[in-house]
């Protein structure tokens, strides 16, 4: 059984139609990049899953539970935005106290360890006004990845981080992954998808265009790069 | 009930530090040591805090409940992805904000006031001052809730709430002045007492005048005004008045977050 | 004629040397004579009672006689809550120094300390009147001198718990003056007063009014203090008052009034102090009557006039920091508003001749409608109504009631000189 699956998904604002009925299974042990051009659905899709937004039609099932219900399933999913946010005034301390008392476990070692990873022990008494982006960016991943969840969603992972916690990031998602995580991305760097993703997901105006793996997509397109594989699509898939 | 503890109090630890709430504590309880200082008179001193109390306080109320919950929401939206109901995350960030603010205008009063709290007669109207205030901090940060949730630009929101306030503060009295001069020729006493009544601040302004010399200059309105507020009847209708202000916007924001996309 | 005052003044010598020569008769618990009314019927015309200090309770003592009443170490004169204490009938009766206390109460009867009746030439000073019903009440007296008497009522509201403190009733040329009166009904009443002087009395703390009076035409009230009485000073149906240095102080509460002048005319108000009350003065169906060189501080409303008085003059008075300087419900302006310091004015003068160049509106628009339209009263310390206020200093042209002075003076009239 598939860890989330998604029938029928749909999603209009007004009369804007975001998404015209999704239906879309992610697997646990794979990597699956949800890619498409801007505005083409990617963002709303995540937040259907972790009920931010509430569909206009379709369900959603993670780990068989029905999305939009009881809250309890994102206990299973750990969530890196494309641009975190915390209050100003607080201290990534302060910040994973309040996440593992709402999550109700206080993970210290992973904490250390991903703290040790990423470089950033360092910061956890300072308040988040004073930290760069790129440590703000990596105070999420740990969040993200320290309660050891069994569904990952990141949205956009490596933006805004160097390139040696970038390839850090990028280990240990699939390590993750290998651990029989579910993980799900969108990434606009074809290089990092190709790195990571076992299937790949094209969404462009709200419906998806190709669901398969990195291997199969190169060959229907037969092009060898990813990049190319999926401008290739995506040109096709707009005209 | 639990997780809205947890995130009310780490909440607060943020608004705690943040410099301009502590300016306008600072700015409250300097104006109320200034007026005391200024004048001995505390019937003048409750006179002139009352204009703050009416005026100043929804107003920084207002202003940075919006703003505070528009930089929020982002970080709103990154809790509600953690196993937490969209109910407690509001109650949490809506309580810290409306307790807050009402804290701060409680201590920015009543310190500087406190000698005269404790000693003197005065003790039930300084009371009713500061319940005013707290009344109309908390009813302002549930306005201020309400109209963040319902506008999504932030422009648009602040000047709307904005636009609440000038109402509620300023305008709404000369609605009735012209009614009472558009009518005048019609018995008008209970159509102005509902015009006041159903408005907050004038509410909380009568609840203080009244208990103030100058209600004397209020003459025979005066009298009835008060006799209706002193009856079973006035009380009753004060308490679900000032309860159902601060309820209804909360309640509604809230009705309207749970079924919001983020 | 000439022949007849001789003859007159002839037998009134032949009846002085019948009586014998006035003489002095002492009271006291240990002499000879116990009871002041035993004195009374011992003395003739002319005679002197003196009381000695002690405790009298002997019903109502009737004076009857023109005889001085005199009292030395403090005696009391106990009316038990039932009796009128004194009542004089007689023309030059001197009551002194007596303390009298506990008069009776009646619904029907008008029971007092002292009472004067149908009397001339009587002096009634430095008395102490504790709790008693009426304290000094003169009815039909003429020449009369109420000086220095100390008087404190039984602080009970209601009418028949207790009556006014010196209560004046169709009399001619009397001298109140120097009495202190607090706890009455009525500090101090007067019906059908005429011709009579009221000089440094304070009268404060009576339940109703500091000063009342009606029909009561030429007496003239000087330096006088009301203070903090219950409805303060209510004057009415009355010509040719003349009120100078008066201070009419806290009389502060919704129906309450420094002064309240009813149908007054042809009267002078000058040299007064009002301070602190609802209302300094409030003028209702008067006519020329000068208001002149008066200081109102921090009143409600310094000054109302109602539309049925006309052709007053308002002149030379300080107006200082009251909620309002003068109310109306008259659009027009039929009295002479003019030459006045007003506080709250913020004009200037150009030519340096003391007078402000543009004319100064003490009306304003809110304290207009709040006297025609009581209920808007309720915007009371609105702040809608201070910016109203500010919208009609810049902007007079939207306001058009017409009172105005239009020589408002840039400092305060200095009358004190």
């Amino acid at each position: 059984m598939a860890e989330i699956e998604i029938r029928g998904l749909e999603k209009s604002y007004g009369k804007n139609k975001v998404l015209k009925g999704i239906d879309l299974d992610i697997y646990a042990g794979e990597i699956t990049a949800v890619l498409g051009p801007n505005a083409s659905g990617k963002t709303t899709l995540l937040k259907c899953i972790l009920g931010l937004v509430i569909p206009s039609a379709g369900e959603i099932r993670v780990r068989g539970k029905k999305v939009g219900g009881s809250y309890e399933y994102r206990r299973f999913i750990g969530y890196m935005p494309q641009e975190p946010s915390f209050p100003e005034n607080l201290t990534p301390e302060e910040l994973i106290r309040l996440i593992s008392s709402i999550r109700k476990v206080y993970p210290e070692d992973r904490i250390k360890a991903l703290a040790e990873l990423f470089k950033i022990k360092t910061f956890f008494n300072r308040q988040v006004r004073s930290l760069s982006g790129g440590t703000k960016q990596k105070v999420s991943a740990l969040i993200a990845l320290a309660f050891d969840p069994d569904i990952l969603i990141l949205d956009e992972p490596t933006v805004g981080l160097d390139p040696v916690s970038s390839s850090k990031l990028k280990e240990e998602i699939i390590r993750r992954k290998e651990e029989g995580k579910t993980v799900l991305l969108t990434s606009h760097i074809m290089s990092e998808v190709e790195q990571l993703a076992d299937r790949v997901v094209l969404l462009i105006e709200g419906v998806k265009r190709f669901d398969s793996s990195v291997k199969e997509l190169k060959e229907i397109t037969g092009e060898d790069r990813l990049e190319r594989a999926v401008a290739k699509l995506m040109e096709e898939g707009l005209g | 009930m639990g997780e809205t503890l947890k995130l009310l109090s780490t909440d607060i630890r943020n608004l705690i530090r943040i410099r301009w709430l502590w300016f306008y504590f600072l700015s409250l309880a300097c104006g109320s040591g200034l007026f005391l200082y200024m004048s001995g008179d505390l019937e003048k001193v409750v006179l002139s805090l009352l204009n703050v109390t009416l005026l100043i306080v929804p107003l920084i109320t207002a202003f940075f409940g919006i703003t505070y919950f528009y930089d929020s929401k982002n970080f709103i939206k990154f809790l509600l992805t953690q196993p937490v109901s969209r109910r407690e995350v509001f109650f949490g960030k809506f309580l810290s904000v409306s307790i807050f603010m009402s804290l701060l205008y409680f201590l920015g009063v009543s310190l500087p006031l406190g000698n005269e709290i404790i000693r003197t007669e005065h003790r039930s109207l300084i009371m009713l001052l500061i319940l005013s205030g707290v009344s109309l901090t908390l009813l302002f940060s549930s306005l201020a809730f309400l109209v963040g949730i319902l506008s999504e630009d932030k422009a648009k929101g602040v000047s709307l709430l904005l636009g609440i306030w000038l109402y509620l503060a300023v305008l709404h009295d000369g609605v009735i002045l012209a009614v009472i001069y558009i009518f005048r020729e019609y018995p008008l006493e209970k159509v102005v007492l509902a015009l006041t009544l159903i408005n907050p601040v004038d509410l909380a302004r009568l609840l203080v005048i009244l208990n103030l010399d100058v209600a004397a200059l209020m003459g025979v309105s005066g009298a009835v005004v008060k006799d209706f507020l002193g009856s079973f009847l006035g009380t009753l209708v004060v308490l679900i008045s000032i309860t159902l202000w601060i309820a209804v916007p909360a309640t509604l924001a809230l009705i309207l977050f749970e079924r919001k996309d983020l | 004629m000439e022949g007849q005052a001789i003859f007159k003044a002839l037998i009134f010598v032949l009846l002085l040397s019948f009586a014998g020569f006035p003489k002095t008769i002492e009271v006291c618990p240990a002499c000879p004579v116990k009871s002041i009314k035993r004195a009374i019927e011992l003395s003739e015309d002319g005679d002197t009672v003196v009381v000695r200090g002690g405790v009298y309770r002997e019903g109502t003592l009737i004076v009857n006689k023109s005889i001085k009443l005199l009292g030395e170490g403090n005696p009391v004169i106990d009316g038990e809550g039932r009796y009128e204490v004194i009542r004089i009938t007689a023309d030059n009766v001197v009551v002194k120094g007596l303390t009298i206390v506990d008069s009776g109460r009646s619904e029907v009867e008008d029971i007092a300390g002292i009472k004067v009746e149908g009397a001339k030439n009587c002096v009634i000073e430095g008395n102490k009147l504790k709790n008693n019903f009426w304290a000094i009440y003169l009815a039909n007296a003429r020449n009369c001198r109420v000086v220095n008497n100390w008087i404190k009522g039984p602080f009970i509201v209601g009418e028949v718990a207790s009556g006014n403190g010196i209560h004046i009733w169709h009399a001619k040329s009397i001298l109140v003056k120097g009495n202190y009166i607090t706890g009455h009904r009525d500090g101090i009443y007067f019906e059908f007063v005429e011709d009579s002087l009221i000089e440094g009395n304070t009268s404060e703390g009576n339940w109703r009014y500091g000063l009342h009076f009606m029909f009561s035409h030429r007496d003239r009230y000087v330096n006088n203090t009301f203070r903090r009485n219950g409805a303060g000073v209510a004057v009415m149906y009355t010509k040719k008052v003349v009120m100078e240095g008066n201070r009419f102080e806290e009389n502060w509460g919704g129906s309450s009034y420094g002064l309240l002048l009813k149908a007054i005319d042809d009267s002078v108000v000058r040299h007064n102090v009002f301070f602190k009350n609802t209302t300094g003065i409030l003028m209702d169906e008067c006519q020329r009557t000068r208001i002149e060189e008066n200081d109102f501080v921090e009143n409600g409303w310094a000054l109302r006039i109602w539309a049925n008085s006309w052709n007053n003059v308002i002149r030379r008075n300080n107006f200082l920091g009251n909620t309002f300087d003068v109310a109306t419900n008259s659009r027009m302006n039929p009295n002479r508003i003019e030459e006045n310091y007003w506080s709250y004015y913020r004009g200037y003068d150009l030519n340096r001749d003391g007078v402000g160049d543009i004319p100064y509106r003490p009306v304003k628009l809110f304290s207009y409608m709040v006297e025609n339209n009581p209920s808007s009263a309720v915007l009371l310390e609105s702040f809608f109504v201070e910016v109203l206020n500010v919208v009609e200093e810049t902007m007079p042209v939207v306001i058009s009631v017409s009172v105005e002075d239009e020589r408002p003076l840039m400092r305060r009239v200095d009358w004190r000189r």
